[in-house]
């Protein structure tokens, strides 16, 4: 069979340019780093039950016994909760009704590091399920009561979940990716929660069809969220950047510097570091990054430069944070909430300053700040705010 | 790609590596061996191939044998594929019997690799100007038996070259 007419059967690829040739048979390139053990079926028999040491607030109480009301009506959800809403909870009481019920339960999270964060927080709240993670790398174990993984790996588990959640939809590499889509939704033999700070108009208009989507528009510790404000590099980015560091680092808060390549990160590190020397640089080619990152949790580093890889995830008391070169395409709007939404997570320091610097306002900056001021506005209608 | 070629010497013989073991590379490999995607068999050597033409040129190739169960299961010699873009001709004279793959050996196990590899036909490698290639140089315990059994035919001189290396090379000098 030559290459224009042949069809790939598992993900129905016809691009010639993806056929390739193995002794005159063609195959398919495009599915074909998703080939490998597939997982088998488990028999649950445990009791497993959910333990929480702290309380949820009443809003997310409310939200996730909507979310399993939702989920007993066989319906998919979409939680569009902002940054720092506490979205994990929320899924965690339909979670412990599937897994009473001896269901598939899976969670799916684009990106590798952060399945290994949130493995111990899973294991802790349900002390006595068999939890496994699946992230690649020759993982042995496929099966367990509830399975962690990245979305990649979702082709092993064909019509195999009850229950899937996932996390972070908008998140790379998962976004736009069509191969990643269709292994996700193949995956599916249940229903599924979505969760997301900042979803697609395509991802709410798929879920409002055949499911119900939910909003959490404040924190958990009930204070709005700080808005960006935007400053025009008038000499230069490097002089903006240095008159608003020297004024955090003087009040010994903790500072973020972002910029959206690991160029841009290196050449602005170099000329920060001579003015101020306690701080680092930490992207995905940095070895040590890790190491970094500790010690600025440790308040050993007083800042670090970095690439959009501590866009998702972190959670610093008192962070202050500065985007220079905000107006770079790198920077769509998403990626700009997520670094905006870094700051005021904890209810010690809830407030926290956002500063983006940039030549103008370009239209990602204005969405940012729309979208973060209309959140804040939804949220005092709702009567969620202090 | 992360290309960065190194050399030193080993049980006499110079050795070059293309690459340390890590990805992206590393992920390549294991796709074009594992999931047959017999398509990457240029990229492996693509980045120095005119200089590797160049320096090997009068050269006949030697691949350190995979077992016939894996050369079948595969449905191509994977070393074989990549090698050939080099355009220097290839002696089949080593050969595996079908045992362990050496990847699920512990270090002490594949030391015990030199029982398992056979020559034959070896004459042919006589007063040659000999090229001992190989994908992955990991403990070098394969390389060290191949080298072995080569030697007792008098080439002219052997070379190594191995796509890529698990640890720095200088730490296999002997």
């Amino acid at each position: 069979m030559d290459r224009n007419h042949f069809v790939c059967p598992r993900c129905g690829n016809s691009d010639p340019r993806y056929i390739g040739y193995r002794n005159n048979k063609p195959y398919c390139r495009k599915c074909i780093a998703f080939s490998g053990r597939k997982a088998e079926e488990i028999e649950h028999n445990r009791n497993i039950y959910l333990k929480l040491d702290y309380q949820l607030s009443e809003l997310q109480r409310e939200v996730s016994q909507r979310v399993l009301e939702n989920y007993i009506a066989n319906r998919d959800s979409l939680i569009k909760a902002i940054t720092g809403a506490g979205k994990t909870e929320l899924v965690y009481a339909t979670m412990e009704y599937a897994l009473k019920k001896k269901q598939n339960v899976g969670f799916a999270i684009p990106r590798r590091d952060v399945v290994i964060d949130l493995f111990p927080r899973i294991k802790s709240a349900f002390p006595n399920a068999r939890v496994t993670y699946v992230i690649g790398e020759h993982s042995k174990v496929l099966t367990g009561d509830i399975i962690l993984l990245t979305t990649h790996q979702l082709y092993r588990y064909r019509s195999y979940f009850d229950l899937l959640i996932v996390d972070e939809i908008d998140a790379f590499p998962y976004k736009g990716n069509d191969l990643l889509n269709k292994f996700l939704l193949d995956s599916v033999r249940g229903n599924m929660i979505l969760l997301s700070a900042t979803p697609s108009k395509e991802d709410l208009e798929k879920i409002s069809q055949r499911g119900k989507i939910f909003e959490v528009n404040a924190r958990y510790h009930h204070h709005p969220l700080p808005v960006p404000q935007f400053k025009r590099a008038n000499i230069s980015i490097l002089f903006t950047c240095v008159k608003f560091l020297k004024k955090f680092l003087n009040d010994n808060k903790p500072v973020l510097i972002f910029c959206p390549t690991i160029d841009l990160c290196l050449k602005l590190y170099s000329k920060l570091k001579i003015f101020f020397p306690n701080g680092s640089i930490v992207h995905s080619e940095e070895k040590h990054r890790n190491l970094r990152v500790a010690m600025f949790k440790k308040r050993e580093l007083k800042y670090l430069v970095t690439t959009s890889i501590l866009e998702r995830g972190i959670t610093i008391d008192n962070l202050q944070v500065i985007v220079c070169f905000a107006d770079h395409p790198l920077y769509d709007s998403s990626a700009l909430i997520q670094i905006a939404g870094r700051v005021g997570r904890k209810v010690s320091h809830p407030n926290g300053k956002v500063i983006f610097i940039g030549e103008y306002i370009n239209d990602s900056i204005r969405t940012c700040i729309e979208e973060i001021t209309r959140t804040n506005t939804k949220a005092h209608m709702q009567n969620l705010l202090q | 790609m992360n290309y960065d070629i190194s050399h030193s010497t080993f049980y006499g013989c110079k050795i070059t590596s293309l690459a340390r073991y890590k990805p992206p590379l590393s992920k390549l490999l294991i796709q074009y061996k594992e999931n047959y995607d017999v398509e990457l068999k240029s990229v492996f050597l693509s980045y120095y191939k005119s200089y590797l033409k160049i320096k090997f040129s009068g050269y006949s190739i030697v691949l350190v044998p995979s077992s016939l169960k894996k050369i079948k299961m595969r449905e191509f010699d994977h070393l074989e594929m990549i090698f050939k873009e080099l355009g220097l001709p290839i002696l089949k004279v080593l050969s595996k019997k079908d045992g362990k793959e050496q990847k699920k050996n512990s270090a002490s196990e594949r030391k015990k690799v030199y029982q398992a590899i056979n020559i034959h036909g070896g004459e042919v490698v006589s007063n040659k100007k000999i090229l001992l290639v190989d994908d992955v140089i990991t403990t070098g315990s394969t390389l060290k038996a191949c080298l072995q059994l080569l030697k007792k035919y008098k080439p002219k001189r052997i070379e190594i070259l191995t796509i890529m290396n698990v640890a720095p090379l200088e730490q296999y000098h002997k």
